[in-house]
């Protein structure tokens, strides 16, 4: 199982949209992902308390992290979604 | 017509969440859903919004009897409550406005790209509620005639444009500052600020003795961080008012009154907390309508150069609208208590509030001075317009259904005096239909 961590303004809004497609993406290639959401102002110290498997905001995200993160702009724009979806499966994948 | 009218009342007088997931379900397939995603969508938004509904009485019934002895006891003109943004939208989406000024907001987005009149796509279809919002007041108020269909349309299609607009002159500030490459925010009530911001930093930028002065925002996240946080805002806030609301009657019993300040507390905090996780239900049900959306609208415009309208969501990380966010928490507190003409009691939306300062960063690039000042203005209006909301909002969460406070207390939110341009064509409208 792999913990996703998804931020962006207010935890509720695009967070949603963003954690849906990345849970119904990966349910399509067989992974197994659990995904959390926040605000991006909480995500630094709330990925260092649960340590998930990778970091996703939909907008900057301010701090350190403990695990790779990936912009996951492309998810709400259409914009080079491929390449987006592409780093994203490889990065679990491992 | 006599049928139609009486289908229509019939499915109306089931509530939004037993008619929205039937609109809902219809316009999903109109926009070329299958169907078992489109009824399942419309029904984890009806989901949704009794959930919302529960987690409102919660806070009706907690807030009514604490607004009512801050009144008796005190005087207390603070009775508009910010029950936040999500339930505006929440009302928004659940009215029968909803189909008719959806179509009509994309068609406005085609014609006027079309024309050449914007660049912006906007495909952040949730957001199409603050119009939505002020289509249902007003047809609320001037009680659904031609008329009032006529305004509630006719503001949803300028309100729009005027935001189309505003997002494609912003948005080369929006790449200098938010790096927003290729993007644009429609989103009216954090944008439609700009029309206030911009001339404003120009004359500030014009005035001997304060033009030079350049602060930063660094560590004030690592200071304030905790204090934007809904659940301690709630509990604090919550806490506060229910001890002046019992150490200011005439016999207080300290024990009892610790103990309703820590349930009072917490119940708010409750509500804070799980108002959101209901919009996301919401949210979540809205999706395949909004991607089907995007489809549609990437098909017709093959090759164009836009920029692609997103929830200014993708701006509040900035490390500068976080800092003046989190500044702006106390400034619309006190401004809240000293405006003479402000009923709001500002408390959901406070976690909402780097939303409203993204158009005091972006004029003067995260200049904190000037971003100051741009807030204090900014908040002077969001009060002003919140409380004029307040009875509005009232009514028409009474329509939708949900457990409004009773008595002295009202509900609003700051996003409602956020979105004032739309306003505007609401008085209008009740001043040419009544």
């Amino acid at each position: 199982m792999k913990t996703i961590l998804v931020a962006c303004g207010t935890a509720i809004a695009t967070s949603t949209v963003v954690a849906k497609k990345v849970e119904r993406l990966c349910e399509q290639n067989n992974i197994e992902v659990k995904t959390v959401q926040c605000k991006a102002a909480d995500a630094a110290s709330r990925a260092n308390e649960i340590l998930p498997d990778l970091v996703i905001g939909t907008c900057d995200l301010p701090g350190n992290f403990p695990c790779e993160t990936l912009n996951g702009r492309a998810f709400l724009t259409g914009i080079k979604l491929k390449e987006c979806i592409d780093e994203l499966l490889e990065v679990l994948k491992n | 017509m006599q049928a139609v009218t009486s289908v229509f009342s019939y499915i109306i007088d089931m509530g939004a969440s037993v008619m929205m997931p039937i609109i809902f379900t219809i316009l999903g397939l109109v926009m070329g859903s299958k169907f078992g995603e489109a009824l399942r969508a419309g029904m984890t938004f009806g989901v949704g919004f009794i959930g919302l509904n529960a987690v409102i009485s919660i806070m009706s019934t907690t807030i009514t009897p604490v607004a009512q002895a801050l009144v008796d006891n005190l005087g207390f003109k603070l009775t508009s409550i910010d029950i936040g943004w999500a339930a505006g939208s929440a009302i928004a989406w659940s009215t029968e406005a909803v189909p008719f000024v959806f179509l009509a907001v994309i068609i406005t987005n085609i014609i006027m790209i079309a024309l050449g009149w914007t660049k912006t796509m906007d495909v952040d279809i949730w957001n199409y509620w603050h119009v939505l919002f002020s289509a249902s007041a007003i047809l609320l108020v001037c009680k659904g005639t031609a008329l009032a269909w006529v305004f509630a349309i006719g503001q949803a299609v300028v309100m729009m444009g005027i935001i189309f607009v505003i997002a494609d002159w912003t948005q080369a500030d929006c790449v200098e500052v938010f790096g927003l490459e290729g993007i644009s925010l429609p989103h009216i009530q954090s944008m439609c600020n700009c029309i206030v911001t911009y001339p404003l930093d120009k004359v500030i930028g014009m005035i001997p003795g304060l033009k030079d002065i350049h602060w930063t925002s660094e560590g004030i996240v690592e200071k304030l961080g905790l204090l934007g946080e809904p659940i301690m805002m709630g509990f604090i806030i919550g806490g506060f008012l229910s001890a002046l609301s019992q150490f200011t009657a005439p016999e207080v019993n300290v024990g009892t009154a610790i103990q309703q300040i820590l349930i009072v507390g917490m119940n708010i905090a409750a509500v804070l907390v799980l108002i959101p996780r209901m919009i996301s239900l919401l949210m979540e049900g809205l999706m395949p309508i909004s991607e089907q959306t995007q489809v549609f609208l990437e098909k017709r415009f093959p090759g164009r150069e836009l920029y692609i309208g997103l929830d200014a969501a993708v701006a509040t990380g900035h490390p500068f609208v976080i800092s003046l966010g989190l500044l702006a928490i106390p400034i619309i507190l006190v401004l809240a208590i000293v405006l003479p003409w402000n009923t709001v009691l500002p408390l959901a939306d406070l976690a909402a509030l780097p939303f409203y300062v993204i158009c005091a960063v972006l004029p003067n690039k995260g200049n904190l001075f000037r971003g100051l000042i741009e807030t204090i203005i900014m908040c002077i209006i969001y009060l002003t317009f919140s409380t004029y909301a307040a009875t509005v909002m009232t009514s028409l969460a009474g329509a939708a259904n949900l457990q409004v406070p009773e008595g002295a207390a009202q509900i609003t939110s700051i996003a409602l005096g956020a979105q004032w341009i739309t306003w505007f064509p609401f008085m209008l409208a009740k001043m040419v239909c009544l």
